[in-house]
């Protein structure tokens, strides 16, 4: 699988998407609500590096992402979020591809609600949409 | 005639020119009675809508990698969790948003506005755990279940919907 031509740093204002897959993870008016920046098991939060896409280019690429997984998921919507926001919050993103733009927030705390405050703080920072 | 109780409608006043003092307190007394059943009953249909919600949940989320993370399909104890705190709801709470999440717990969320939101959810282990933030304003903290609804929980809702106090 190829890789993007991205720089290996993610960028201080750099615009990140995190696809929902969940459909309970958005609120009505398509605001994210916190457990959809809640990280995984590894401890990691998945997103993709989106700065200077159009709208629909976020789209193709949020479907790109629906289509490599092997779940079978529904696309249900993406929420923007600009990197200052996740260092503000003491945390950082890291390239991770392949996949092209792949990227982790990592650097979570192990204390659940110290987390659930963190991914508040990004889901209240985050520009939502439900398609 | 049959008369019916319509629980969408405003309780009708009865009221007649002939009805003494004595007579019309007691009917005040029994018109708060039915308030205080409709409420009741009310409070009921929220927590019969939140356990429905808790069975969807559990039905959508009960596989492994349900969320495409990875994670771990939501316990049988998690379900109980939120059982619990549902039943717990005293009269006055705000309808929350129930949320599956990677922790495997269901999230309860309550959102007012930008960055005026309380999320919370009970651990398998029967500890509560939560986040607010409410304009400059940002707190979180954990502390055991005891079956009753939980103080700290009122106090922030309260200060979410400025509300006088709930419970």
């Amino acid at each position: 699988m190829p890789s993007s031509e991205l720089p290996e740093e993610v960028g201080n204002s750099e615009l990140l998407a995190r696809f929902v897959f969940q459909r309970r993870h958005l609120y009505q008016d398509g605001q994210p609500k916190p457990a959809a920046f809640l990280p995984n098991s590894n401890n990691e939060t998945s997103v993709s590096r989106v700065d200077s896409l159009s709208d629909q280019e976020i789209y193709i690429e949020g479907k790109e992402c629906e289509r490599r997984r092997t779940d079978n998921p529904t696309l249900y919507g993406r929420a923007l979020v600009g990197n200052e926001v996740v260092l503000d919050l003491n945390l950082r993103t890291v390239k991770d591809e392949p996949p092209p733009r792949h990227a982790n927030i990592v650097g979570w705390p192990l204390e659940q609600s110290e987390k659930k405050l963190i991914a508040l703080g990004i889901a209240e920072e985050a520009n939502g949409l439900k398609y | 005639m049959i008369r019916t109780l319509d629980l969408d409608s405003p309780i009708p006043e009865y009221r007649t020119p002939a009805v003494s003092e004595e007579s019309r307190s007691i009917m005040d007394q029994l018109r708060d009675a039915i308030d205080s059943s409709l409420s009741t009953i009310f409070l009921g249909k929220i927590k019969m809508s939140l356990f429905s919600e808790v069975s969807e949940i559990e039905e959508e989320c009960s596989i492994n990698n349900w969320d495409g993370a990875g994670s771990e399909p939501i316990s049988p104890i998690a379900i109980t969790m939120a059982e619990l705190l549902i039943y717990s709801f005293p009269q006055g709470i705000p309808l929350p948003e129930l949320t599956p999440a990677t922790d495997g717990e269901i999230h309860f969320d309550w959102r007012v506005g930008h960055k005026q939101a309380l999320t919370a959810s009970l651990s398998n282990n029967g500890f509560l755990s939560f986040a607010f933030i409410k304009g400059g304003r940002r707190f979180h903290g954990s502390e055991p279940f005891e079956g009753t609804f939980p103080e700290r929980l009122s106090d922030l809702l309260n200060e979410l919907y400025a509300l006088k106090r709930v419970a």
